[in-house]
């Protein structure tokens, strides 16, 4: 039995040692250099075409805030980037996150606006960034500003004039995004209705969730922050930091936070990722034409809503920098065919493909530049008595064969390279013009890396594997991962659209099964 | 993990800030679609105008541009095709004489030469990402326009992308594009530039380029009546002031026609006079290369000498802007007479409205020259007002009352000449800014403090005087409305004297201070340093390759000292170099106009100046 006197002096010893801990979590933090793993040499290729950032200074505030520091030595500017992670949040209500970030971002711009910054707010998978831009000069009071911005205890009037903002910004939701989120959903066993946004849904937003959530996502053991500046680690101003955002004082040492970058960014493997060797299949097991055949899922929009299309993808492993630079190489070539996107995150791959339905003629008729060959297998297609009836399926069937032949096809050495250098030059071109802004990259360094050591060089290695690919692999790559009748199983298709008859057009490319208003 | 995915999928169906061609969380660089900026820039850029900070985004937005609105031969794939080197660009050989003699440059400098070609050429260093940036800053522009002509540079800075003897159609764009950069071109009142940003292993490439754009044109009239078509199909300057008014800030007649209308007799010009005019309008004596990139400026001069090596040795022949009719040689200039107060040499030199008269300086004390009013007593125009002297102006409401400023010495200074012309409602003083990135700085400044100016004692509660600048690089003009006052010259003339030499010489040097902090900012970047660089005036600059601090050529270093806004734009104090803007229904028949506030005009109902606050 513990007695009274025991018990005051368990409790005076927890008071000490959590005094102690606090005390201690206050302490002027430790700045290390960010370790990094295989940066490949600085070839002259290769420093062309990714930043020449030195090793990032990285530190753990006592708030538990973790910063990546970028010295440009003697920049006039300074680029702030706050990363606050979504995932782990799935009981916050629909749009709850999007109205935090716009919050974060308009009350952002009002402390800072004086001092000539610019704000930007974008989307990344799995997070929002919010990125403040100005001068060097003016780093401590724009630095103030952001914990001044979230240190808010009351934010409930920011949060509502956010929720209006952001629902005056949706557009419709259209067949695309019905579409694509329903395809994701399939592919990664979720609810797509989940990551649908429209208007009605923000402006039902009642102020204590979007308080909850301001609660959930601005917090200091969750986020991130990158800064590129003209100077190594301005320890005044992260103390500073650290203090406004400390979420109460003595607790905000109580509890455990991630150290890792990708830890606090990525969230652990669920959903069908973690069922065992399904794992490998990475999304559904299908394949679209081949066996076994994939449903063709169908929205059936109302009428007055505009769009019919079709949508199909899969998500691939990509465990190696040589593979994530193959399905981005393989993606870019096929671009120049067809709509198709490539989202990479960490060691996976989001492939969809967009094409629209239409009620005309084959894409191999519309296009003047296609070469003989392309023509002679037509005329035999449309030998074919096995070709659909209807002309939208008749197209839609064109531009699938044509897509995965395309994919089947080896690609011209001198083409991959023009098509390597085109994106690695791009990005460098684009992150320029928005401002050289390395924070920028940084984020996208952190998607592709696997571990914290390998975000320095991310971009250069991604840079080196993409130059250095071989036409064989390319093509080996393609028939396994993107051949969607005879390659690896994990294809889903989705089509959205309003016209009355559609399901029976489509039916005859192949099993359609409608989908609900929830899928 | 892949719920994310799908917010992607959603966030670029919303437009969150990202949408295909904007990137995307997948990394989908925007412009690496190269189909963004396919085409992009010719007509998306000199649609965007000017700037004369060269901050806006005027070029870069051009990346969003159709291709089918002027950017012929541009590849329309999403990725160009001719991504391959151009076989005939010549490499990077030994470096010759100038490149020997290249000074060793500080990480602030900037190296300047003249090659033998008389092209200007231009080197600084950016070693933030491996990016480079090249203009070609061509110095004409619709200003020179022949009358019979109006348009024709516009249409003939489109033409130049139509190719020559090296160059294909397009090339120059599609070149750009395969290396995932963008093209742009834009379009000012006084110089034309061909904007690109490339990755530095390209640079090379686009250098070749440009020793190529300004050769051997092809003449063609099916080719020259397309290009026509393209020009019209630009939008009009963004400017603030319409063309007449321009004409008329300036003094120069030439900027008095919309430059974006090609006039129906182009058409007719034969092959001959048409390339005769590019000849002439568009040489690289004309012109200014500079570039920014990541590489040592020694290196980049290695590259560029050789590839104009073969051009024949030509003067250079650049004609600075001048505000008024002051517009002559740079050898011949002559400072405004704010400092020194000698008459205007030749006031109908250049076709402009002669000079009102010259002032002296509100911080002089010693009485006006005799000879200074002598001389500022050319013809003037029965619109012009009478000079101010005390007691002889014509105008009680436009003469300063020696009363309401007993702080500051007795000024003379003429009234500001006065010019029916705009569509404001309320009158618009006016200044010419000398085309040079120190005046346009200064002006600037000046601006952002007169907005910033706090009420005087025994001024209105309603007053307000706002301003803007009408940017261009060459041709930018400070614009002043004063909304309820009483006698807004006086107003004006008491706000221009506390700036000075005054209370607010503390604001101004705020200002000048914050707005340096801006440039810098600005030249951060390849393109905008480039951009600065290339409105720069060369003065004094010869064959042997000379260090040049950027921030004293790009109009930063001036900043640090008020003092130096007297040296810099002296007509900048003076209302009597100002031209004050009236709605032409508001002049009475002989009679001088009023410049002050008119019934109907009171507080709040001033028209505000369109676009202000654009430029400050």
């Amino acid at each position: 039995m513990i007695t009274r006197r025991a018990l005051m002096v368990i409790a005076g010893t927890a008071g000490l040692g959590l005094s102690l801990g606090a005390c201690k979590r206050r302490e002027m933090p430790k700045v290390e250099l960010l370790d990094e793993d295989g940066t490949p040499p600085e070839t002259e290729a290769i420093s062309a075409l990714a930043p020449p950032w030195p090793p990032a200074e990285r530190v753990v505030l006592s708030n538990d805030l973790l910063v990546h520091w970028l010295t440009e030595e003697a920049s006039p500017a300074i680029h702030l980037r706050l990363l606050l992670p979504t995932h782990g949040q799935e009981e916050l209500p629909r749009g709850a996150a999007a109205v935090v970030a716009e919050a974060v971002a308009i009350e952002l711009r009002r402390w800072t606006q004086r001092y000539g910054t610019t704000v930007e707010l974008a989307s990344r998978v799995d997070r929002y960034e919010i990125a403040v831009h100005g001068q060097g000069s003016k780093m401590d009071a724009i630095v103030a500003g952001l914990g001044r911005v979230v240190a808010i205890q009351e934010p409930e009037g920011l949060l509502v004039r956010a929720r209006d903002a952001v629902a005056a910004g949706l557009p419709a939701l259209d067949a695309e995004v019905l579409a694509l989120t329903a395809l994701v959903g399939i592919l990664d066993d979720r609810d797509p209705a989940r990551e649908r946004l429209s208007k009605e849904t923000v402006a039902a937003l009642e102020p204590k969730e979007m308080i909850a959530a301001w609660e959930a996502l601005v917090d200091p053991k969750r986020s991130m922050l990158v800064v590129h500046a003209g100077r190594p680690v301005d320890e005044r101003s992260m103390t500073r930091l650290a203090k406004a955002w400390s979420r109460g004082g003595i607790l905000s040492g109580i509890g455990k936070a991630d150290e890792q970058a990708i830890a606090r960014l990525r969230p652990a493997p669920q959903g069908r990722a973690v069922r065992g060797k399904e794992a490998e299949r990475s999304g559904s097991e299908w394949r679209l034409r081949g066996s076994p055949k994939a449903p063709l899922h169908l929205l059936e929009l109302a009428p007055e809503e505009r769009g019919s299309l079709l949508v199909l993808g899969r998500i691939m492993p990509l465990p190696t920098v040589e593979d994530r630079a193959r399905a981005r190489l393989a993606q870019r070539i096929l671009q120049e065919e067809v709509d198709a996107r490539l989202t990479i995150v960490g060691d996976r791959g989001l492939f969809v493909v967009k094409a629209q339905i239409r009620n005309g003629p084959p894409p191999s008729d519309e296009s003047s530049g296609k070469d003989a060959k392309k023509k002679d297998k037509k005329k035999d297609k449309d030998k074919d008595k096995d070709a659909p009836k209807d002309p939208r399926a008749a197209y839609l069937v064109d531009v699938l064969d044509e897509t995965r032949e395309f994919l089947r096809a080896r690609a011209p050495r001198l083409r991959l390279a023009q098509a390597a250098e085109l994106w690695l030059g791009a990005r460098m071109v684009q992150a320029s013009l928005t401002g050289e802004d390395w924070t920028a990259l940084w984020s996208e360094s952190i998607d592709l890396s696997m571990n914290e050591g390998e975000i320095g060089g991310a971009l250069a290695r991604d840079a080196q594997a993409m130059l250095a690919i071989d036409p064989e692999e390319l093509a080996e790559f393609s028939r396994k991962w993107l051949d969607f009748d005879g390659g690896e199983p994990g294809w889903a298709w989705v089509a959205a659209s309003s016209e009355p008859d559609i399901a029976k057009a489509l039916g005859q490319i192949a099993k359609v099964t409608p989908l609900g208003d929830g899928v | 993990m892949l719920s994310g995915l799908t917010h992607l999928a959603v966030a670029l169906g919303l437009g969150l800030g990202l949408s295909p061609a904007a990137g995307g969380p997948g990394g989908e660089p925007p412009s690496a679609s190269g189909a963004s900026a396919s085409g992009a820039s010719a007509s998306g850029a000199s649609a965007s105008g000017e700037s004369a900070s060269g901050e806006s985004a005027s070029g870069e937005s051009a990346s969003g541009e159709s291709p089918s609105t002027g950017s012929p031969g541009a590849s329309k794939s999403a990725a160009p095709k001719s991504a391959a080197p151009k076989s005939t660009a010549p490499k990077n050989t030994a470096p010759k004489s100038a490149a020997s003699q290249v000074p060793d440059l500080a990480p602030d400098q900037a190296l300047e030469v003249v090659l033998e070609c008389g092209l200007r050429l231009l080197v600084a260093r950016d070693r933030t990402l491996p990016v480079a940036s090249v203009v070609l800053a061509v110095e004409s522009g619709p200003e020179d326009d022949p009358e019979e002509y109006p348009g024709l540079v516009h249409a003939l800075a489109y033409y130049l992308l139509q190719g020559n003897r090296e160059l294909r159609p397009g090339e120059s764009i599609d070149t750009v594009h395969a290396g995932g950069g963008v093209a742009s071109m834009a379009i000012g009142l006084s110089q034309v530039r061909y904007e690109s940003i490339i990755p530095a292993s390209r640079l090379e490439e686009v250098l070749w380029i440009e020793s190529q754009r300004l050769r051997f044109p092809i003449i063609r009239d099916t080719i020259w009546k397309k290009t026509i078509g393209w020009a019209a199909g630009d939008s009009r300057r963004p400017g603030i002031l319409p063309p007449a008014a321009l004409a008329a800030v300036h003094r120069t007649p030439g900027l008095g026609h919309d430059s974006r209308r090609p006039g129906s007799s182009m058409a007719s010009l034969s092959d001959g006079a048409l390339a005769s005019q590019l000849r002439t309008r568009f040489n690289y004596a004309r012109a200014t290369l500079v570039v920014v990139a990541p590489n040592e400026p020694r290196e980049v001069l290695a590259m560029v000498q050789p590839l104009f090596a073969d051009l024949p040795g030509t003067q250079r022949k650049v004609m600075r802007r001048l505000p008024g009719a002051r517009a002559v040689s740079a050898d011949s200039q002559t400072p405004p007479a704010a400092v020194d107060p000698a008459p205007a040499e030749d006031p109908a030199a250049a076709g402009g409205t002669p000079e009102v008269g010259d002032a002296a300086s509100p911080a002089d004390t010693a009485a006006p020259d005799p000879a200074a009013d002598e001389g500022s007593g050319a013809p003037a125009t029965s619109d012009a007002p009478e000079p101010a002297t005390p007691g002889a102006a014509g105008d009680d409401a436009t003469s300063p009352d020696p009363a309401e400023t007993p702080a500051e010495p007795a000024v003379v200074e003429p009234d500001p000449e006065v010019v029916p012309v705009g569509p404001h409602k309320l009158p618009i003083y006016a200044w010419s800014v000398p085309g040079d990135p120190a005046s346009n700085a200064w002006a600037t400044a000046f601006c952002r403090t007169l907005n910033r100016q706090r009420r005087g004692r025994g001024e209105p509660k309603a007053l307000r005087v706002s301003c803007a600048i009408d940017s261009d690089p060459r041709r930018s003009a400070m614009l002043i409305q004063v909304v309820g006052a009483e006698e807004p010259l006086v107003t004006l003339r008491e706000r221009i004297a506390r700036l000075v030499s005054g209370r607010d010489r503390g604001l101004l040097r705020a200002q000048a201070k914050s707005l340096a902090s801006e440039l810098r900012f600005v030249a951060h970047r390849p393109l905008g340093l480039a951009r600065q660089l290339a409105i720069t005036a060369d003065d004094d600059v010869g064959q042997t390759p000379v260090a040049r601090p950027i921030e004293e050529l790009t109009g930063v270093t001036p900043l640090g000292d008020v003092a130096s806004l007297e040296e810099v734009f002296p007509a900048l104090l003076h209302l009597g170099e100002a031209v004050v803007l009236v709605r032409p229904e508001t002049e009475g028949k002989g009679k001088k106009i009023k410049t002050d506030q008119r019934p109907g005009d009171g507080p709040g109902n001033g028209k505000k100046i369109p676009g202000e606050g654009s430029g400050t």
